[in-house]
């Protein structure tokens, strides 16, 4: 059979940690399947959490390999539950904000659709316009945008403005 | 051309807005149809102004909120609607 075409990896490393993941799932696979000596029947939100937690277990693991592999530079990784993103990745890294930014367009292309924030501790090196640039860059690649809350209304809010 | 009026576009921007399917509609047929589309001057600013004094009613992604800098944030969204809408 012939091979399928190989896809480009997006950058240098991705297998290495698409490697590590697939390690982490197999971990908890074994861990779980010896305790299993009858038939389980999970009820569809404990089949929800354990969804959950593997997932948060991989991204969390794929960031702090990718992290790893793109900085020098010492960090610490938190977690918080938002209401409106669900579980954000907090990194807090000690470099400047280009550095930071760089690092956060990385992840947003490697984790898209996944909440997360990086904060620097170092220089601010960016004027404001390069930091809005960042930030739409980071927007695009990563695919969450800003959402509106219970009661948005665009037409309601622009007649308030104009005295309407 | 077409001219885009600011309800418009936020309607479109937003997902959850109630009017956001008629906003697209129109939006994507002038896309299809290649027109051009114009925002006034005004129109910007009161796209600003308007996202700056609602900035309660939008959550904004973590990346976003992270900056402790409100100009900065209504800025961005406005760049990031500007390229978004194309």
């Amino acid at each position: 059979m012939a091979a399928g075409p190989s896809l480009p990896l997006p950058f240098e490393g991705l297998g290495h940690i698409l490697t590590s993941l697939r390690n982490v799932i197999l971990k908890h696979i074994v861990e779980i399947i010896p305790k299993a000596t009858s038939p389980i029947e999970l009820t569809v939100e404990e089949n929800e959490k354990i969804k959950q937690w593997l997932t948060g277990e991989v991204i969390g693991e794929g960031i702090k390999q990718l992290l790893g592999l793109l900085t020098n530079s010492s960090y610490t990784i938190n977690g918080y539950d938002d209401e409106v993103w669900g579980h954000v990745y907090e990194i807090i890294i000690h470099a400047d904000a280009k550095q930071a930014l760089e690092l956060e367009l990385k992840l947003a292309e490697a984790f898209p659709g996944v909440p997360i924030a990086v904060k620097w501790t170092g220089e601010m090196n960016v004027s404001e316009d390069e930091l809005a640039d960042y930030l739409v860059e980071i927007m695009m690649k990563s695919g969450l945008r800003p959402k509106a809350l219970r009661g948005f209304d665009a037409v309601k809010f622009v007649r308030e403005g104009r005295g309407g | 051309m077409a001219y885009v009026d600011t309800s418009i576009v936020i309607a479109y921007y937003f997902r959850e807005d109630p009017n956001h399917g008629r906003a697209a509609k129109v939006i994507d047929m002038l896309k299809k149809e290649n027109r051009e589309m114009i925002i006034s001057t005004l129109a910007l600013i009161e796209l600003y102004s308007t996202l700056s004094r609602k900035s309660k009613e939008y959550a904004l992604p973590p990346a976003i909120s992270a900056i402790d800098d409100e100009k900065l944030k209504a800025h961005t969204i406005v760049n990031h609607i500007i390229k978004d809408i194309g």
